[in-house]
């Protein structure tokens, strides 16, 4: 283990608590883990309490207070992943190293452990090692791993040798791709001033491509209401489940994204910005850091300050205002609105979160002109998006679509392997039957079905209720535990769908899943809580024949068939009691 | 400062701008169940979501917002009420509250509540999580099994040095209150009364000690009283 002392690993670091993400990554990664002694002389350099980083360590899924590894191998959970075979994968790994998932080997060399989906839908099933994405795995690709790993071979020759590469795949590219042909340099001459910016993106009707849809323009006029210094932040954290489009737009495209932040800066007079990345794409940091110094030599880019911040897993963290908590070194846990971001952001100054697809389509606008780009889409969704397509399809990957599309449409384009059933915006989204053809006539738009761009599609082969309980027991995972309704409300929610698809149900279970759901979604503090249960409400009103079959409605509420020595015989055994 | 004018559950009524919904409400004699609130918390928690009200027809925690003009809200009607009690509902069967043998018992927010709300059982199931308590501080006992996490500890509670002395850990139901130990230890006689009283129920207790007060004299003995059954 690294002797080395804290002060030196961190001396990179101004001694600031807003960066403490960056510095507990920083011993991490030259220590392996963080101890106890590494915490006490942080707090110590910083002058802040212990206390204060354990809160921080312990909320973060890919912080360790403990040894995990000289590798650590993170399988992805989603349901992708799953029908792809990553629980394959896990065992294979398992039997190899001699370890059960969630532990590590007796020699320190391997950790085993499961997350939430890393992004890489399109080339399930997936893994991190040490924060490396190995995709496309396969048992004969894991055997060959762990057989290199042991004899010391380098984790990224091992990555590329073994074609477990991430590769973006573009299906369909209408406005993104197409050719930069702007002298990017001189696109800052005709950004007139920051009226005019806004005026621009308020006429392309450009909203928000998180998920949410807040009209972007409005977005920064609202905040330029409120006296500066303000703050840009961009929105990396993309967590949704079955979502990419991200990480493909942060591979190919990330000029276009810093100038989107740019002219947001411009727009808002902000000299701050910040990106904030999931851990999970950990693997793009150097070429982002590459990309932003060589825009270096343009004064719009020049004149801000720059942070890329790494984020250190957690879902909610995609929340605005609890990627604002984040980025100031704190647990990612969403704040009370309001005040909004808007008005008091990150350290409390007025700030604008924006997703990245967001940010890349406001260059595109300011490039294109607004007219090019209204063009596209619905009247309430202007232009085009991103979808990330995932699950039985010939062709899964990336699509620009304008909104509007159809779903057959979509469908069609992907090569979808006669589809049953599809997630449209993620666990988060809505639960589609795709054997009722008026369904697959609906729109993806704000006016109808929006998404954040995951969009997932399972064949007849699947079960439903695989699928609704792995999505319920990711937001069971990701809750941050701060509201009642969240925190106990999807752990009830979670455990009464098991009863129904255990076939314990009786009729009334079917009601109270509904009206739980209900409590959980009108109480709950932030977007996560307000929309996990609807992974049970669009499910029962796509699919109520599944959740019928699973109730036995001859039986009444009353249980007369309880078996009374059955259900004590714990007791029982235990205390050597035979009532018979 | 001037009133500001708005309707609840369809009668006109007027506060001073700039005072919470709940406290608006409450000038206005209409009382919204709080838990992680109450008079003196400041700034508010808006954990516990308890006082889950309408305004202008979508829900929100009344002890979040401020009063403004026109606000429309909905308070006592069937569909609030039961979101409410949901909440407290559910609080009893995350944790393990056995009223019975508590040494909060009468002075339990969670419970007073509970008992206003004319709470019988609760509809969700129970979950026996269990939790483990903290007996080695010097002065207090954490029990964890009746925390209802709203943070008033965490984020409320400074010693005299100004030095946090509980935090939290762990994300989502794992989520777990933590005590500072050596802080603990140098608590003065009347910060640890105030960190007692602070906790709405009996999570934070004083070690050695049981019953504080008898009964008849506890803070929801004769709270009660006013109200029909
Ligand atoms: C639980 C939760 C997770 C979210 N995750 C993301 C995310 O990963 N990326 C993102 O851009 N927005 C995410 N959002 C939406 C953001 O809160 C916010 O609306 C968005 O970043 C604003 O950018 P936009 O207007 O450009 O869409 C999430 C919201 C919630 C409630
Ligand atoms: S709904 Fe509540 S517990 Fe869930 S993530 Fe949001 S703030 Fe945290
Ligand atoms: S009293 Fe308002 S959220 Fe707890």
């Amino acid at each position: 283990m690294n002797k080395k002392s804290v002060s030196k690993i961190v001396r990179h670091l101004p001694r600031d608590p807003t960066r403490l993400l960056d510095y507990l990554w920083a011993i991490q990664r030259a220590k392996g883990f963080i101890s106890p002694l590494d915490i006490f002389e942080l707090a110590k350099l910083l002058k802040i309490d212990e206390s204060r980083i354990k809160e921080v360590i312990t909320f973060y899924h890919f912080f360790f207070d403990k040894p995990h590894g000289e590798f650590s191998i993170f399988l992805d959970q989603s349901i992708i992943a799953k029908h792809a075979g990553i629980d394959l994968i896990e065992k294979v790994f398992e039997e190899a190293l001699g370890v059960k998932s969630g532990q590590m080997t007796d020699d320190w060399q391997f950790g085993l452990y499961k997350t939430s989906c890393i992004g890489m839908s399109d080339q399930a099933p997936a893994a991190l090692i040490n924060m490396i994405p190995f995709v496309n795995l396969t048992t004969d690709k894991v055997l060959t791993l762990i057989t290199c790993l042991k004899r010391g071979d380098e984790l990224l020759k091992l990555q590329k040798d073994l074609d477990c590469v991430p590769q973006n795949t573009v299906h369909q590219s209408l406005v993104t791709q197409d050719q930069w042909d702007q002298d990017i340099t001189s696109l800052h001459t005709q950004i007139l001033n920051p009226q005019d910016i806004i005026q621009e993106i308020i006429s392309s009707g450009l909203r928000g491509r998180g998920g949410a849809g807040f009209p972007t323009g409005k977005k920064w006029q609202l905040c330029r209401q409120y006296p500066g210094p303000r703050v840009v932040v961009c929105n990396a954290d993309e967590g949704e489940p079955g979502t990419f489009k991200d990480r493909y737009l942060l591979t190919e495209h990330a000029t276009k994204l810093f100038y989107g932040m740019a002219i947001a800066a411009k727009a808002i007079e902000s000299q701050e910005a910040y990106l904030y990345l999931r851990a999970e794409y950990t693997y793009l940091l150097d070429h982002l850091h590459f990309v932003l110094t060589k825009l270096q030599r343009d004064p719009l880019i020049r004149q801000i300050k720059w942070r890329i911040q790494l984020g250190a897993g957690a879902y909610v963290v995609g929340e605005e205002s609890a990627l604002l908590e984040s980025l100031e070194g704190k647990r990612g846990e969403p704040r009370l609105r309001p005040p909004f971001p808007v008005e008091k952001g990150y350290l409390g100054k007025p700030t604008i979160v924006n997703n990245v697809e967001t940010f890349v389509l406001v260059s595109k606008v300011l490039e294109k002109g607004f007219e090019s780009f209204r063009k596209w889409g619905t009247d309430q969704s202007a232009g085009v998006r991103w979808l990330s397509i995932s699950g039985d399809v010939s062709k899964p990957g990336l699509y620009e679509v304008p909104w509007g599309i159809r779903l057959r449409e979509v469908l069609e384009l992907c090569g979808a392997q006669s589809p049953l059933m599809i997630q449209v915006g993620g666990p988060s989204g809505e639960c589609i039957n795709a054997t009722i053809l008026s369904e697959l006539e609906r729109k993806l738009s704000f006016e109808d079905l929006p998404t954040g761009g995951s969009f997932m599609v399972f064949s007849k082969e699947r079960d439903i209720f695989t699928i609704l309980q792995n999505f319920m027991q990711f937001f069971v995972d990701e809750s941050c535990g701060n509201c009642t309704p969240c925190r106990a409300g999807n752990v009830v929610l979670n455990n009464q769908l098991k009863k129904v698809v255990d076939g314990h149900g009786r009729p009334q279970d079917l009601m109270s899943l509904t009206q739980w759901s209900h409590v959980v979604m009108k109480t709950s503090r932030c977007g996560l809580g307000m929309s996990s249960p609807r992974v049970i409400t669009t499910s029962m009103k796509a699919f109520p024949e599944i959740y019928q079959h699973k109730i036995d409605s001859s039986k009444s509420s009353l249980i007369f068939d309880f078996d009374e020595q059955k259900a004590t015989s714990d007791y029982d055994k235990i205390f050597g009691e035979n009532h018979e | 400062m001037s009133n500001v004018f708005f309707q609840c559950d369809g009668k006109s009524m007027q506060a001073p701008a700039n005072t919470t919904v709940v406290e608006a409400l409450k000038l206005n004699g209409e009382i919204v169940p709080t838990l992680c609130w109450s008079p003196g918390i400041e700034p508010c928690l808006g954990t516990c979501r308890v006082c889950t009200i309408k305004i202008n027809g979508k829900e929100a925690a009344a002890c979040t917002q401020t009063i403004s003009e026109n606000m429309i809200i909905e308070s006592a009607t069937d569909e609030i009420r039961d979101l409410q009690k949901a909440i407290v509902e559910l609080l009893f069967v995350e944790g393990n509250h056995y009223c019975a043998s508590c040494e909060k018992s009468g002075d339990c927010e969670l419970q007073g509540l509970a008992y206003q709300m004319g709470m019988t059982h609760s509809r969700f199931p129970y979950q026996f999580t269990p939790y483990e308590l903290d007996y080695t501080g010097v002065h207090l006992l954490l029990e964890r099994n009746r925390c209802i996490h709203c943070k008033r500890c965490t984020d409320l509670f400074v010693d005299d040095k100004q030095r946090k002395v509980f935090s939290f850990e762990g994300k989502g139901s794992d989520t777990l209150v933590q005590m500072n130990h050596k802080y603990e230890s140098e608590l003065s006689d009347h910060k640890r009364k105030e960190v007692v009283d602070l906790c709405p129920v009996g999570a934070i207790i004083f070690k050695g000690k049981g019953f504080d007060r008898p009964i008849g004299t506890r803070k929801f003995d004769h709270w009660g009283d006013k109200i029909d059954v």
